[in-house]
């Protein structure tokens, strides 16, 4: 049945649908309005959290893109038998980035000495470390730094790296991990503290899966070097 | 990783528990005084604190959450006020006390104003030529007439606090053993890819609590109304 | 006892109303509407005249020119309303217990169980309001009234929601609390009966003005406001005192006016009553008649004839002291040659005690 809905949807290339992690948001504000100018048609984007994005997904959304945060997800629904995966392609990545609400100076990641007089007691705000694609990625860093035990008890962890961006701004937590895009579209307010190295963690990626003709057109788009090139003046890196 | 973490279900359910009975213990009093208020006090200003009450109803959660940030985090402009008394919201579970109790408040007070608008004051104005002063009166005869309207408001109190997710999530986050209440659990693990049994399990706790609360309230219900009330 | 003022401007209608009266058991009477209504609730407190000056028992309550005002709270004026009012999430017991709690004076002792007894409240003690009738509500509500030791009471149409039948659970144990407490009472009736049985004044008003007031027999009897009791109603109240119970059931009344004969009366020899002599069995002879089956014919001397509309003509007669009216179609006016001081026998066809036996 879903696959009759794919290919129901493929004939209406006038529009198409794409679920996105939220986190690519500020970017693809900017390519969706170039997308439609270039074919004409109409391009509507669902932002949500990843998990949210493949449930709805899997119980019949009719999606022509699933844009992933993390390559998890996307192999929960390229398994899923009940829908064809037309094309897959990694459309970017993303760093992982300590921020703070004041400038610090230089900083040891993995250093517990730095961490401790940074935090003074407070608390480091990341996101959900079991469900959020940043909190596992901050997780991992941290596990990886071996940090992961000095800071453990002093985790705030929020839905979302919105949530984190607000309790860093707020000055409610000194310290923050966000994705470097995050850190980057924010002019005031938060400051990038020191970046993670790649080593640290999974790589992120963005996996885009295409369930229709009409979405892997949209896959192609993200691919070409001018569209690149705005995705790597917004912060990410090429895939 | 799921298999180890019925501790975590069991710490959401106790904080849960925990959350939605201490707020709505401390909002019920509250919603009653307000609620008397609003129907049988003329005021200049009434009209502003009926739309402060009943304000989080029609906000979405998450913008309730972020103003309760800005009022009452560390940083907060009430908060940071509180905060030298010994007062904490931020992050404890008392944070998430007010989150649930401020989302529960606009139904607690419309329940009481329901009752209150139904219950007839010529008792009350019997009792005055008794010679009760308006406070007696308030909780001598008041009280007790309007008091299924109290119980239907703390019942739905209390089982909005358990329920609340969003402004709780936006203001204190989730934080197990202090503010990771069931719904931030089953947020949690509907995230994680086969967290579904732990949030079926969850889920069926928060049903479980439900009807039990619902049967102590009829329970309590009928009593009232063999007393009389 | 009571001295009670008031003026106030309604959008449609306005009251001007000033009743003065020393008597113990003060009834206002008038068609609805008339502004009774109003007056009750200024001495209540729910309404803010623009002028008033109430005193009750010696009490200023309100006084506007002073900006005197007591809360209704403070003023200790037991209320006795039309519904009863009794707390429905307490037992009789309980309602009156709690009226206890308010009594200025240190509690008395043994009034709790006075009261109980003195309006018949043992059976329904433990009983909730909600099953009790009509009667018995009011007895508790007028008992918890006095056990809150008011300065006065105020019985709002006491009996207006309570069925002919029951309203003989109530109007005994009224004349008891007359009889044995020293409470001053206001009565606010639109039903002339229950005045007659109760009350010692009448302050009769309409349209918002005071019509007349004085002694209920003086009012009663004054045939220019037979308007206001209507022709069955229209009838003097006279005092008299049991005299005699004769072997053959009737009973012998001495009053000013003759002696009153009645059946069936148990009231005890020697006791007051008061009888009522309703104006449409009252029927005018001008020679003594003979031969004729009623008991009770007197004599009188004829003080004023007043018109009556479709009825004729009201003849106020003065027998001993006591004035009797009586109707009188023009007819038979013209017939008799009836004039002001004409002296005439007077039949009356049927005569009724006030006050009921307590069974």
């Amino acid at each position: 049945m879903c696959v009759f809905i794919s290919v129901a949807t493929s004939l209406r290339a006038d529009q198409i649908t794409v679920f996105a992690a939220s986190s690519v948001k500020p970017v693809f504000d900017k390519l969706v309005p170039l997308y439609e100018t270039e074919t004409g048609g109409r391009v509507s984007v669902s932002f949500a959290g990843t998990a949210t994005n493949v449930r709805q997904i899997q119980q019949g959304a009719q999606a022509d893109v699933f844009v992933s945060a993390n390559i998890a997800w996307a192999d929960v629904l390229q398994s899923d038998e009940s829908l064809v995966v037309q094309a897959r392609a990694i459309i970017a990545k993303n760093r992982l980035v300590l921020v703070s609400a004041t400038e610090l100076g230089s900083f040891g990641l993995n250093d517990p000495q730095h961490w401790h007089a940074a935090l003074r007691g407070g608390r480091l705000a990341v996101g959900l470390t079991q469900a959020v694609p940043a909190g596992i990625y901050a997780r991992q860093a941290l596990e990886r730094l071996s940090i992961w035990d000095d800071v453990q008890d002093t985790l705030v962890e929020a839905s979302s790296v919105q949530g984190v961006l607000n309790f860093v701004r707020r000055g409610e937590v000194p310290l923050g991990i966000v994705y470097l895009t995050d850190a980057l579209s924010i002019t005031k307010g938060v400051y990038k503290v020191a970046l993670f190295d790649e080593n640290l963690h999974d790589p992120i990626e963005y996996p885009a899966l295409a369930l229709t003709q009409a979405g892997s057109d949209f896959i192609d788009f993200l691919l070409r070097p001018e569209t690149q090139r705005i995705l790597l003046d917004m912060g990410f890196e090429a895939p | 990783m799921i298999a180890d973490v019925s501790p975590q279900v069991w710490q959401a359910v106790w904080l849960s528990l925990k959350v939605a009975s201490v707020a709505t213990v401390c909002a019920l009093p509250v919603a009653v005084l307000v609620a008397y208020l609003l129907t049988r006090v003329v005021f200049w200003g009434r009209g502003l604190l009926t739309v402060v009450v009943y304000l989080p109803l029609v906000l979405p959660p998450v913008v309730t959450g972020y103003a309760l940030l800005l009022m009452f985090g560390s940083n907060g402009y009430v908060g940071s006020l509180l905060a030298d008394l010994g007062i904490v919201f931020a992050f404890r579970w008392t944070g998430a006390v007010l989150a649930a109790a401020i989302m529960g408040f606009p139904l607690m007070v419309r329940a009481i104003q329901q009752a209150l608008d139904a219950s007839d004051k010529g008792f009350e104005a019997a009792a005055a030529s008794l010679g009760a002063s308006k406070i007696i009166c308030f909780l001598t005869i008041t009280l007790p007439l309007i008091a299924p309207g109290i119980l239907a408001g703390a019942i739905l109190g209390f089982a909005k606090a358990l329920g609340e997710f969003g402004a709780t999530i936006t203001f204190v986050a989730s934080i197990p053993g202090q503010t990771q209440t069931i719904p931030s659990a089953i947020y949690n693990f509907l995230q994680i890819p086969n967290g579904e049994p732990v949030v079926m399990w969850l889920v069926g706790i928060s049903v479980l609590l439900s009807v039990v609360a619902l049967a102590a309230s009829e329970l309590l219900g009928r009593w009232m109304r063999k007393r009389g009330v | 006892m009571f001295d009670l003022r008031l003026r106030h401007q309604f959008n449609a209608a306005s009251l001007d109303v000033h009743v003065c009266s020393d008597a113990r058991v003060l009834a206002l009477f008038g068609p609805s509407g008339a502004g009774k209504t109003s007056l009750i609730k200024a001495l209540e407190g729910s309404f803010a005249p623009q002028f008033a000056v109430l005193k009750v028992a010696g009490e200023t309550l309100l006084d506007t020119t002073q900006s005197i005002r007591v809360p209704t709270y403070r003023r200790r004026l037991g209320v006795i309303y039309q519904d009863a009012r009794l707390f429905p999430h307490m037992t009789v017991a309980g309602n009156l217990r709690y009226a206890e709690q308010f009594g200025r004076a240190k509690k008395l002792n043994g009034a709790f169980e006075e009261v109980v007894d003195l309006l018949g409240l043992e059976r329904v003690l433990h009983q909730r309001p909600a099953t009790l009738s009509g009667g018995e509500a009011q007895r508790v509500a007028i008992g918890r009234a006095i056990l809150s030791q008011p300065r006065a009471l105020l019985l709002d149409e006491p009996l207006a929601a309570i069925d002919q039948a029951r309203r003989e659970e109530i109007i005994p144990y009224l004349l008891r609390l007359k009889r044995e407490l020293s409470l001053p009472m206001i009565l606010i009736s639109h039903d002339l009966n229950d005045v007659v049985r109760l009350t010692d004044d009448v302050a009769l008003i309409d349209e918002g003005r005071v019509v007349k007031q004085g002694a209920l027999a003086d009012v009663l009897a004054n045939p220019e406001l037979s308007q206001f009791f209507g022709s069955s109603q229209t009838g003097a109240v006279i005092n008299g005192h049991v005299v005699a119970h004769h072997p053959d059931g009737i009973t012998e009344i001495a009053t000013s006016a003759g002696s009153a004969m009645l059946a069936q009366i148990e009231t005890k020899v020697g006791a007051d009553v008061r009888i009522r002599v309703l104006a449409k069995d009252v029927m005018i002879s001008r020679e003594k008649p003979i031969g004729l089956s009623a008991l009770n014919i007197w004599h009188g001397s004829i003080v004023s004839i007043t018109p009556a509309g479709a009825r004729g003509v009201v003849v106020d007669l003065k027998c001993g002291s006591d004035h009797i009216l009586a109707f009188v179609t023009n007819r038979s006016l013209q017939a008799l040659a009836l004039e002001v001081g004409a002296a005439c026998w007077l039949v009356v066809k049927s005569l009724s005690l006030t006050d009921p036996q307590i069974s």
